[in-house]
C-alpha cells in the first residue's frame, strides 16, 4: 500500500471538530443524510460521526449551487412532458464543453438515458447480464461487489482471475479509489476488445476531473458509459444520473425512457443545473483549496477535486477499525475534503483554516 | 457536575442522604428524582447515597413473612448527560451491620451505597466500560480529540 505523509493528528483534531460541530447543529452547510446528524453532540455519536467525516465519493455541497436548487419551482417540470428528453438532448453537449479531459468518439453514444442515480443503470446491466460474471478492480465502486454478493452473482476482482468469454466488467474513471485513471485501464480495453467482453465505462467523477481522463470511446468492448450527479452537485437524493450507449439498450431503464415515465422532478432539476453551472464548475472553483488542503494535511492531491489521498485516519494507528458501509467499501485512504470547503467560514472562525 | 437520580419503589417514607465528593447535597425524605449542578475538580469523586433513620419497627413481620419494609431502590444515575447505564453496578453498598453488598441497588438495612466516580465522568464511564469488556482500546486518545473540539468549538 502506498504510504503519505499524512498528519493524522492535524486530519483527527478537524475530523473531531467537524464531527462535534454536526451534533451541535453549528456547521456552515449540514450533512445531506440522517447519519451524517448526530443525536446530540455527546461523545458516541460525535465519535460515529468523525469516523465518516471523510469518507462518500459525494459531492461538495456547495452553498451557491444549494442556494439556487432551492430558489427553483420543481413542481412544474411535472406539467412537461418533454422535461426528461431536454435534459437527455442538452446533457452530450454539456459534457462535450468540458475542457478538462478528453472523450474522444463521444459522439458514437447516440442513445442518452435518464437514470435514477447510476445505481439503476448499474441494476440494469447486471439484470441485462445476468449469466455473466462480473468483474471490477479492487478499490471500484463498493456498492457492486455488495449487491452481487448480496443477490448472489457470480462475480471476482480482475485481479485475481484471468479474464473470460462469460465474464463483464465495470471500471470507473478516474477509478474510484485513486481519483485518476487506474493503471490497468488500457490493459483492460485491449483485452476485452479481444475476448468480445463488455465493459461499462463509469465515468462517475468525471466533470470534476482535472486532466485524469483522455480516452477513445470508439472501442467496440466501450458499449455503455455512465455519469452521475451526485458526485458534482448537491443533488444526492434526487437520483440523476446518465447512461449514453452506442446502441439502444433494451431493459427496464430504456422502458422507462421510452414510456416518458422517468422522474420529470429530478430531470428538471438537472437540466436547471446543466444550465446554470458548467460542467468544471466544481474544478475551477475549488482547485486551489484542494491544493491547500492537501498541503496542510500531507495528502496527495488526486486529479478529482475533491478528494486526497492519505493514510486511514480512523486506521492509523489504531487498533480498532472497520469498513464504512460496507466490508467492500476499502476506501479508507481516500479522503472527501468537501466538508473542508463547505465549511470555511466555520473554521476560519475557530482559526484551523 | 450536572448530576441526576432517580429513585423506584419508594416504600414508607424512607430517608436519605446525598453526597458527592464530601458535599452533602440533601438530607431528608426519599424524593423521586434530584438534580444538581455543583462545582467540582477534576479528579476522583464518590457518590454516596446513604439511608438512614430506619427503625427496627419499620420492618413489618406477619406470619413469618415480611409485609411491609421501609426501602427505595436506584434506578439511574446520570452525570454531565451521561446515564451510567450499566456501570450503576460498579458500585457497593455498606450496611450498616458490617455487610457489603456488591452491585446492589436495594436500599434495605441502614447503609451507605458508594460508587467511586471521576470527573468528568465521561472519562470514567469509557475507562470502565473499556476495563470490564476489553473493547475500546482507543478510548483515551478518543476522548482526548473530543475535549479538544469541545474547547475549540466553545469559542464560537
Amino acid at each position: 500500500m502506498q504510504n503519505f505523509s499524512t498528519d493524522i493528528n492535524q486530519v483527527r483534531t478537524l475530523a473531531w471538530v467537524l464531527a462535534k460541530a454536526s451534533g451541535d447543529r453549528t456547521l456552515d452547510v449540514p450533512g445531506e443524510y440522517i447519519w451524517a446528524f448526530p443525536d446530540n453532540n455527546k461523545f458516541e455519536p460525535v465519535r460515529s460521526r468523525y469516523r465518516s467525516i471523510f469518507s462518500s465519493g459525494n459531492s461538495i455541497k456547495d452553498s451557491e449551487v444549494i442556494d439556487y436548487t432551492q430558489s427553483l419551482n420543481l413542481a412544474q417540470h411535472l406539467l412537461n412532458p418533454w422535461i426528461v428528453k431536454q435534459f437527455e438532448e442538452k446533457f452530450p453537449s454539456w459534457i462535450a464543453a468540458g475542457t478538462r479531459y478528453n472523450l474522444q468518439n463521444f459522439d458514437q453514444f447516440k442513445y442518452v438515458g435518464f437514470s435514477a442515480g447510476t445505481q439503476e443503470s448499474f441494476i440494469n446491466f447486471y439484470l441485462f447480464n445476468k449469466n455473466k460474471r462480473f468483474r471490477v478492480f479492487r478499490g471500484d465502486y463498493w456498492w457492486h461487489m455488495d449487491i452481487w454478493s448480496k443477490i448472489g452473482a457470480e462475480w471476482a476482482y480482475i485481479e485475481d482471475d484471468d479474464l473470460r468469454a462469460n465474464d463483464v466488467c465495470i471500471c470507473s474513471y478516474p477509478f474510484a479509489l485513486t481519483g485518476d485513471k487506474h493503471k490497468d485501464l488500457d490493459w483492460l480495453i485491449a483485452q476485452c476488445n479481444q475476448q468480445g467482453i463488455d465493459l461499462l465505462l463509469d465515468f462517475i467523477y468525471l466533470p470534476n476531473s482535472n486532466g485524469a481522463v483522455d480516452i477513445d470511446l470508439s472501442a467496440d468492448c466501450i458499449r455503455q458509459i455512465t455519469f452521475s450527479f451526485s458526485k458534482t452537485f448537491p443533488v444526492q437524493c434526487a437520483k440523476i444520473a446518465v447512461r449514453m450507449c452506442k446502441e439502444k439498450p433494451q431493459d427496464p431503464m430504456q422502458m422507462s425512457n421510452d414510456e416518458n415515465i422517468c422522474n420529470r422532478l429530478s430531470a428538471g432539476l438537472a437540466l436547471d443545473i446543466i444550465n446554470q453551472f458548467p460542467v468544471d464548475y466544481n474544478v475551477t472553483k475549488y482547485l486551489d483549496k484542494q491544493t491547500y488542503w492537501c498541503n496542510r494535511l500531507g495528502l496527495k492531491q488526486t486529479k478529482v477535486v475533491h478528494f486526497g489521498l492519505g493514510n486511514d485516519y480512523t486506521n492509523f494507528g489504531r487498533s480498532t477499525s472497520g469498513a464504512w458501509c460496507s466490508p467492500f467499501n476499502d476506501q479508507q485512504n481516500r479522503y472527501n475534503l468537501g466538508m473542508l470547503y463547505e465549511n470555511e467560514n466555520l473554521l476560519k472562525k475557530l482559526q484551523l483554516y | 457536575m450536572k448530576l441526576q437520580i432517580i429513585f423506584k419503589n419508594i416504600v414508607d417514607s424512607p430517608k436519605c442522604k446525598i453526597t458527592v465528593a464530601n458535599q452533602e447535597l440533601y438530607s431528608g425524605l426519599v424524593n423521586n428524582e434530584y438534580n444538581y449542578d455543583i462545582e467540582l475538580d477534576e479528579g476522583p469523586c464518590s457518590l454516596v447515597i446513604e439511608h438512614w433513620d430506619k427503625l427496627p419497627s419499620d420492618t413489618v413481620v406477619a406470619d413469618g413473612k415480611i409485609v411491609k419494609d421501609r426501602s427505595f431502590e436506584l434506578e439511574s444515575i446520570v452525570i454531565d448527560d451521561y446515564n451510567l447505564e450499566e456501570l450503576i453496578w460498579e458500585s457497593k453498598f455498606f450496611a450498616e451491620n458490617g455487610n457489603v453488598y456488591p452491585s446492589c441497588l436495594f436500599f434495605g438495612p441502614n447503609g451507605k451505597f458508594i460508587i467511586d466516580l471521576y470527573n468528568p465522568v465521561l472519562y470514567w464511564i469509557l475507562k470502565t466500560r473499556h476495563e470490564k469488556n476489553n473493547n475500546d482500546p482507543d478510548w483515551e486518545e478518543d476522548y482526548n480529540y473530543y475535549q479538544q473540539a469541545c474547547r475549540i468549538l466553545a469559542q464560537i
